[in-house]
């Protein structure tokens, strides 16, 4: 039989952070194809920044930790580039400078508090997002993305299922060490 | 020079005297060397005092620590085995009511999102099925649209029987378990987790499976089995075969060609998986030997007699899972992750209603006389037999009478063909149609000719297979057939027959699981209007005492499936009760499966 399903060139990153108690944090990235289906699925283990890094970074920590830390072990991590990456957390974006994809804020239930003020902002399907000033050209890099072959994607549901399955490697993992 | 001397009288005068002093200076001269000390330039001693203490201590802080580990998961990329040229085409789809767009999000639902079964101890297995996107927007793509939008509950039946390699997909007849597992086999094709499948069904359901498949997934390429040896053996071996669909006579007949296979298949699934119920049965032997990967079993009656039939399902899907000594509550808890049951009160709010109700028939005089003395000489036969006396003296009795309620050996005449008449008399002046069942073959025949006028086809043993799909095609299809005669055996399961919105059970099944299963060919999705169900019951006979049986017997779904109560051990007639319907002792123990 023919092989009928091509797999499409398009890969979506999509990255998200989870936080524990006292800022214990977790990130998932996950890599899907144009229709959604996993691709690869990363997760770090838990990062907590110490007293001095507390102190000394400030206001500045979670970008340090999500972006610099997190989101740039998540994308060493990556077998494949991705076309573009989505994350929903707005302290990732200080990721951007260190990779050579285009990273789009989604705005959903965890992130829609943020202050967006220094933020460029955009529509993408029906979800609203947000890039850094510096990196306004992302969001045409996106618009064109999308349009091509994902224009349906919910660009929010993804984040949902990296958070199960950082609950479902995390249980796994304990599950595995103790056996 | 004079000096001075002071002295001091008192306190408030000062008295001066004076003292001559020789002012003459002798002056000498001497070398002091200063000269050139002036000259040269001073030794100065330094001498150090620290001021401070030991200088501060430093501690430095690594603010940039190495990039946190990460764990990966790479997943096998997806090859899917199928032709998209032989998808319906949009115009198809159209045509048949479906959606030829992918469909918009609706936030308003909640997708159904697949969830590895417990047993999956895979990590990587896991979150692959995690990961998944919802099965709403799965079957939103392109290459899987459905014809038809399934109910939520189908969508839950999907997702259950997706990531599962053990499954028994057992709803009640006539929710769509095909429907579901042809969807379940399209999706787990498409993202290239199964590449060989066979699916074994009773041999009057072929036909009614490649119907289904060419709706629900006319990209599968079928290869049923059929024809002579040599024929099949090249059907089983067929190396690009796909979906291999036989039935369960030739599966059992080629057992060896299949249990000798090196390729394992990926799933074999079974329908009416009560076919294998008996575990010591040729046919449970023959499929139970099949190499394979996964084990569906679909059935709306997986547990018809007694819970040992369960039991004999499992030793199909999870070997090992039951065993006949464990208690229902036990039982109930080992099942649950592997079956998974709804009914139509619980999922099919909008189904028409089933109106169920008992039409209690006097027997005419000569039926009565005819019933009376068969009996009476039936139990003096039983009692002068004794202790010899066994379940099939017993049977043939009963045979005897419940044919006399049908219909008088002598006269023909039937109180029950008569009601029957005019009940589709009616049916048939208002264009509605009708499904007669009944346990025998000469009953449906008499009553065949009693009903020529109404425009009446049969579909029971005699009718050789080649023809029956024409009878139901004709049934469905002709506006002037309005009742089509049945026997349970033939036309009990897996039949669509929801044009009709009348069922008669013209006699009484020993299995209420049996009987149900023949009422939803009617009451089933798609059925325009309210099914009625009339029941005849001949009074006074031994039909109303069998009745009583059969509502016991209705409760042993309840106790399984609730997991509430304890289920009895057989829930078939023990042999007290058989002897009991005619008031009659009986040897000990139990006869099982007898029922």
């Amino acid at each position: 039989m023919k092989i009928s399903n091509p797999i499409e060139k398009n890969k979506l990153g999509f990255l998200t952070i989870v936080t524990e108690s006292s800022q214990t944090r977790l990130g998932g990235l996950l890599l899907v194809n144009a229709s959604g289906r996993p691709l690869e699925f990363h997760c770090t283990a838990a990062v907590k920044p110490n007293r001095a890094q507390e102190i000394l970074y400030g206001p500045t920590l979670g970008a340090y930790l999500c972006g610099e830390q997190i989101g740039l072990a998540l994308c060493n991590a990556l077998q494949h580039r991705p076309t573009i990456l989505l994350t929903d957390v707005p302290d990732v974006l200080a990721l951007r400078p260190l990779v050579d994809f285009p990273l789009l804020l989604v705005v959903t239930e965890k992130s829609k508090r943020h202050d967006f003020t220094t933020l460029v902002e955009s529509r993408l399907d029906e979800s609203t997002v947000f890039v850094e000033a510096a990196y306004e050209q992302d969001l045409s890099a996106a618009a064109a993305i999308f349009e091509l072959s994902a224009a349906t994607l919910d660009l929010q549901e993804p984040f949902a299922r990296i958070d199960e399955a950082i609950s479902e490697a995390k249980g796994g993992m304990r599950k595995q060490r103790v056996a | 020079m004079s000096g001075s001397q002071r002295s001091v009288s008192d306190s408030n005068s000062v008295h001066i005297g004076t003292t001559p002093i020789d002012l003459e200076v002798h002056a000498q001269l001497f070398s002091s060397g200063w000269q050139t000390a002036l000259h040269r330039a001073p030794k100065v001693d330094v001498e150090s005092y620290p001021l401070e203490g030991s200088g501060p201590g430093v501690v430095s802080f690594q603010l940039r620590e190495k990039l946190p580990s990460v764990s990966r998961f790479v997943f096998a990329a997806e090859h899917g085995t199928l032709n998209l040229a032989k998808l319906p085409s949009g115009k198809d789809r159209k045509k048949s009511g479906g959606v030829n767009r992918r469909p918009g999000r609706d936030r308003t639902k909640s997708p159904t999102r697949i969830k590895p079964p417990a047993h999956t101890v895979k990590l990587e297995e896991r979150l692959w099925y995690l990961l998944q996107p919802s099965l709403e927007e799965l079957l939103a793509e392109a290459s899987l649209r459905l014809p038809f939008d399934p109910f939520p509950y189908q969508i839950a039946g999907i997702a259950f029987l997706f990531p599962r390699y053990a499954a028994v997909l057992a709803d009640e007849m006539g929710l769509g378990k095909t429907m579901q597992a042809i969807t379940s086999v399209r999706l787990l094709l498409h993202a290239a987790q199964v590449r060989r499948i066979l699916l074994i069904c009773p041999k009057p359901l072929v036909t009614n499976w490649q119907r289904e498949f060419s709706v629900w997934a006319p990209e599968i390429p079928l290869n049923v089995i059929s024809g002579n040896a040599e024929q099949r053996a090249w059907k089983w071996n067929h190396p690009e075969a796909i979906l291999t669909l036989a039935n369960y006579e030739l599966v059992q007949r080629d057992h060896r060609l299949l249990h000798a296979t090196n390729h394992p298949y990926d799933l074999v699934l079974l329908d009416e998986a009560q076919r294998i119920k008996n575990r010591k049965g040729a046919t449970s032997t023959a499929v139970r030997g099949i190499p394979r990967m996964r084990s569906w079993a679909l059935t709306g009656t997986p547990v018809e007699n007694s819970v040992e039939d369960l039991v004999g399902i499992f030793e199909f899907v999870a070997p090992g899972q039951l065993d006949d000594q464990m208690r229902a509550s036990q039982m109930a808890n080992r099942v649950s992750d592997y079956v998974l049951r709804r009914t139509k009160d619980q999922v099919l709010i909008d189904l028409p209603p089933k109106l169920v109700r008992n039409a209690v028939i006097d027997l005419t005089p000569a039926q009565r006389e005819s019933y009376r003395r068969a009996e009476e000489e039936g139990t003096v036969r039983l009692s002068r037999l004794g202790s010899q006396a066994s379940v099939t003296h017993v049977f043939e009795l009963i045979l005897r009478l419940k044919q006399i309620c049908n219909f008088d050996p002598s006269t023909d005449e039937s109180a029950k063909a008569d009601h029957l008449l005019a009940k589709l008399d009616e049916i048939a002046a208002s264009g509605k149609k009708a499904i007669v069942f009944s346990q025998y073959v000469a009953s449906l025949e008499r009553l065949a000719l009693r009903l020529e006028s109404l425009g009446s086809v049969q579909y029971h043993g005699k009718i050789r297979p080649r023809v029956r799909e024409q009878v139901l095609h004709q049934f469905r299809e002709d506006p002037q057939t309005h009742v089509i005669l049945m026997s349970y055996g033939a036309g009990s399961v897996g039949l669509n027959l929801q044009v009709a919105e009348y069922v008669f059970l013209f006699d009484r099944w020993w299995n209420p699981a049996i009987e149900d299963q023949a009422i939803n060919r009617a009451h089933r999705i798609g059925a325009a209007g309210p099914v009625t169900v009339t029941r005849f019951l001949a009074q006074a006979t031994i039909e109303e005492r069998i009745d009583e049986i059969l509502e016991q017997k209705r409760e042993i779904f309840e106790t399984i499936f609730s997991s509430q109560g304890s289920a009895p051990q057989n829930m078939g007639l023990s042999q007290k009760e058989i002897f009991g319907l005619f008031n009659l002792h009986s040897p000990q123990g139990p006869i099982s499966g007898v029922a």
